[in-house]
């Protein structure tokens, strides 16, 4: 396992050459936009005046007011038809695009809950074709282990890539946003020992198999997921050596929350778990798969949150302590208000109300963990018209500039180092709690996303877009309501509208200061809210 | 510039870059020049206070590494395996002798410099009086400085801020958090940010449009939703002044050599922020890492290597500001728990409850280690396993705020508590 440790640790430096010490590639990168600059340069001479602001001859705003907006959704609303509909478009998708907001609109507020809910009715071949070229996503740990050996370390980019590539085209799009809710609520490191082996398993079979599953069998799936148990270090816990990391992070940040378990519960814990861990036989076509092994076990008798554990147990003491945190009528509860609160932080909005809370636990206690019906309950009509806006995660961000215009990708990189400049590169958080949802811990840093915006739609390498929509003949005026459109849904705020339409309006009409100012739109304070 | 009174536009787009973001003149003209040389202060700002540099060590850091307690013969009969061999050992891991009780290992020798110039102080059997052994509370109620209070966000750095004026009234920003976010110790303070990394701050695109493109955005902001108006234009006015600082081409002093990592970086940053003398008073940096349940390795390998990140990075940043006397700081280094005395099975150990602290600066009484020991007998040890807390860290936090940074409302940095000094700074 050492070696293969080592190789590891290789792939880590070979896939974040920009995270390390001498940040060649960072700088490289950077050179590269700025010589994409100087080229452009040329286009323009020196005809600008850089620091005037003044804007001569802008029309009333008033005629911004096209008729071509704001007629999504009917002429019911004049400010854009049905708030809570839209709000039900923006929590379930990576930014609401235009087909998005058209769709919801043809099907009504349930149906298209019901649709989004129904992910495995979505036909998803658009992206399964931009999937094509990837080799590993049924790779088992050994055969990633082997690629590591050979030194095919491309394919160990693939995780992180198709992270991105699903979340932006995916048209399961509220299983994307669980996927990523599950990924953080188990978060596991990709930098650890082997998680290059191992988590690439655990995102397909425990994440993405149950992200709208059951919770107590997503919980038993990750409990099982070599990839946590190593993360946690479970995997050399034995009797003689119980190790008390995974007990811990499974009540305090899986089922329960803190404090409702007891430091004597977290050793208890640890004893049902000695023994589960992987097979570590590099002879073994079973290498890096889940393995209990017998003599590790503790066999004696356990008490576990005020239920006795029998003695002669086996590897079923650990399901038993799940299925004690996820189904037992004395403590299920717990577990399905710490995760309701979780979820509807997630879905709904930042400091769920107790009643929400209370109303998706009942929905967890009477459907045995159904997440499909607590996400139904959290995005109900009744509760999501009173759902406050919520920031956009810089991956949020990002995926969301990619989906309101039509992109794809080729290449990775700079989509990749600005994810990694907000501090948001998916599977990079360390400790076990996963990125936060909250909006004190995202709100101050705000450059990222500026520098993003600021060469994302000009430069056009990563992501690409396809902008002649932006393109060609048009006046100032159809230019900002298409743009309004396309990344607003028509609700761009006035004053975001104004400004950018001065910015398109006071010089030249420029193709560049058109994308210039689609990244001015991304930037602006309005688009990091959903 | 042309004007547009019937339409609309409205007054931001009549100013300039400068004016709009409230830089005045003279501190405009301040960043214009290499700010880490000597210049003379601003008119009417005091410079009695220290620089404060919080570092957070996140995981848990097991003190009964940093600091050996090589005199106490339960430490290795508790830890057979993971100690740190006694200083008379022939072992090529034997821990450096500090006073005849504790000692450091051979990784931290970078310490040794600052040790014995006395600006170092070792504290033991300390750390905050949390129970949870959870990661998560135990940081926030290490960093907002008050025993678990839902209801508090604000983070104690943050609240000595809020309670004092500014040490100089034209500051751009006083609390600089280096990170992708805020750290919750700073949470609360007036003109904060988080700033990944120093030397790369700035927005990218066309140069010639730059200042129009920031003009939109800083007016977006202005005007959008107040959970991001202060932060967006202390970004704006940060950025600005960063540039001017040119972090890439800053020499440390005394030839100090810091580690090439982000740990070592974000140090030599901040030695270069604090000679650039631009108003910052509180800088808050992490060293992540610390959780080692497994093969922690304190003798050679992974918390060794840890352990020498550390000390290369503070003895660099010590050296760095020998050099000029009137730059002064005081570095505070703690972790949110130690961890559980006896070694477990895994070649790790587990989350524990008391650990170490440092102290750094030019008016810290150093070159000794401060400890009120409680022993690791069976009986000594907190609920059977740990190093007792034997000092509270807001003892030592509460002096260094009164003392060095010149804010004596302590009960607002840490709310119902009552410290008692133990003298960690001279005059």
């Amino acid at each position: 396992m050492r070696i293969q440790a080592a190789i590891q640790r290789k792939i880590s430096e070979y896939l974040h050459p920009f995270l390390s010490d001498d940040g060649d590639v960072a700088d490289e990168s950077h050179a590269t936009v700025t010589a994409g600059f100087s080229r452009r340069d040329l286009l323009f001479g020196g005809g600008i005046a850089s620091t005037v602001l003044g804007a001569a001859g802008c029309p009333p705003l008033e005629e911004i007011e096209a008729p071509e907006e704001n007629t999504l959704f009917g002429e019911s609303d004049e400010k854009g038809g049905d708030p809570a509909l839209r709000r039900l478009v923006e929590r379930c998708n990576y930014g609401a695009s235009e087909d998005d907001l058209k769709l919801a609109k043809q099907m009504g507020y349930d149906e298209y809950l019901d649709y989004q809910l129904d992910y495995n009715q979505i036909d998803d071949s658009e992206l399964d074709d931009r999937l094509a070229g990837f080799q590993s996503l049924n790779y088992s740990a050994r055969q990633f282990a082997l690629a590591g050996e050979a030194g095919n370390w491309e394919i160990f980019q693939e995780l992180i890539n198709a992270t991105i590539l699903r979340a932006a085209y995916s048209k399961r799009q509220l299983y994307q946003r669980m996927v990523e809710f599950w990924t953080d609520h188990f978060n596991i490191y990709l930098e650890k020992d082997y998680m290059y082996y191992l988590k690439p398993v655990d995102d397909r079979e425990v994440v993405r198999k149950h992200a709208m599953g059951k919770f107590p069998e997503l919980l038993s799936a990750s409990a099982h997921s070599p990839a946590m148990l190593v993360y946690l270090d479970n995997d050399p816990s034995s009797k003689l050596a119980p190790n008390q990391n995974y007990a811990r992070e499974l009540m305090e940040l899986h089922a329960l929350g803190v404090g409702n378990f007891t430091q004597k519960d977290v050793e208890e814990v640890a004893r049902c778990f000695t023994g589960w861990s992987l097979e570590y036989d590099w002879d073994s076509p079973n290498w890096g798969k889940y393995k209990f092994y017998g003599w590790a076990h503790d066999k004696g008798k356990k008490k576990v949150l005020g239920v006795e554990i029998p003695k002669k147990g086996g590897a079923q003491d650990g399901q038993i302590v799940l299925d004690i945190l996820s189904l037992n009528p004395n403590i299920a509860p717990i577990c399905a208000q710490f995760i309701s609160r979780k979820m509807a932080n997630w879905l709904w909005g930042y400091n769920p109300p107790q009643q929400l809370v209370e109303s998706m636990a009942s929905s967890y206690l009477g459907s045995g963990g159904d997440i499909k019906k607590m996400i139904k309950t959290a995005l109900s009509q009744e509760w999501l018209s009173q759902a406050p806006l919520k920031l956009k995660r810089p991956f949020h961000y990002v995926i969301s500039s990619m989906r309101v215009v039509p992109s794809y990708v080729e290449e990775f990189w700079g989509i990749r180092y600005s994810l990694s400049l907000m501090g948001h590169e998916p599977f990079q958080w360390a400790p076990p709690n996963g990125y936060p949802d909250a909006l004190a811990f995202w709100s101050g840093l705000l450059l990222p996303r500026w520098r993003y915006g600021s060469v994302a739609y000009t430069h056009n390498y990563s992501p690409k877009f396809i902008l002649s929509r932006f393109e060609g003949e048009m006046d100032p005026l159809q230019f900002m309501n298409r743009l309004n459109k396309a990344f607003f849904g028509g609700k761009m705020s006035k004053t975001d509208r104004d400004l950018i339409y001065a910015y398109v309006n006071e010089k030249h009409f420029s193709e560049w200061r058109r994308k210039e100012a689609l990244g001015l739109a991304i930037s602006c304070s309005s688009f990091q809210w959903y | 510039m042309h004007r547009c009174k019937q339409t609309g536009c409205t007054e931001y787009r009549h100013l300039t870059r400068r004016q709009f973001i409230g830089v005045s003149a003279a501190t405009a003209a301040a960043v214009g020049a290499p700010m880490w040389l000597p210049r003379v202060a601003y008119a009417g700002t005091s410079t009695s206070r220290d620089v404060i540099i919080t570092i957070f060590l996140r995981g848990g850091a097991d003190g009964l590494s940093l600091c050996v307690p090589h005199g106490d013969d339960d430490y290795y009969s508790l830890r057979p395996n993971l100690n740190i061999p006694r200083p008379d050992s022939t072992s090529e891991f034997a821990c450096i002798d500090l006073d005849g009780f504790f000692g450091i290992p051979r990784t931290m020798r970078g310490l040794r410099d600052a040790y014995n110039a006395g600006d170092l102080l070792l504290v033991h059997a300390t750390g905050s009086l949390d129970e949870s052994r959870s990661h998560f509370q135990a940081m926030n109620v290490m960093e907002t400085g008050k025993p678990l209070d839902p209801s508090l966000f604000t983070g104690w750095v943050g609240r000595h801020l809020m309670s004092t004026a500014p040490l100089n009234p034209n500051a751009i920003l006083r609390a600089i958090g280096i990170n992708s976010a805020l750290q919750r110790s700073l949470a609360g303070s007036p003109l904060a940010l988080p700033v990944p990394d120093l030397s790369n701050f700035g927005l990218d695109g066309w140069e010639e449009t730059m200042d129009e493109r920031i003009a939109v955005l800083a007016a977006s902001y202005a005007a959008g939703s107040v959970a991001l108006q202060a932060n967006a234009a202390n970004t704006i006015t940060t950025f600005e002044m960063l540039e001017a600082i040119g972090f890439e081409t800053y020499e440390p002093s005394n030839e100090a050599q810091y580690p090439d990592t982000y740990f070592g970086t974000s140090l030599k940053s901040s030695a270069a922020l604090i000679k650039a003398g631009i108003g910052v008073e509180a800088i808050a940096a992490d060293l992540g890492g610390w959780d080692t349940h497994a093969e922690q390795q304190p003798r050679q390998g992974y918390m060794a290597n840890l352990m020498q990140e550390l000390a290369d990075s503070l003895g660099a940043f010590h050296a760095d500001m020998a050099a000029d006397s009137s730059k002064k700081y005081v570095l505070v280094v703690m972790s949110e728990f130690g961890r559980i005395a006896y070694e477990n099975g895994t070649g790790g150990t587990d989350h524990g409850h008391g650990s170490t602290l440092i102290c750094m600066g030019n008016h810290i009484d150093g070159g000794r280690v401060l400890a009120n020991w409680p022993g690791l007998g069976d009986d000594e040890l907190f609920q059977g396993q740990d190093l007792q807390i034997t000092i509270d860290y807001r003892d030592i936090l509460s002096e260094i705020v009164q003392n060095r940074l010149g804010n004596t409302n302590l009960s607002a940095v840490f709310p119902e508590y009552t410290p008692i000094f133990h003298g960690v700074t001279t005059t």
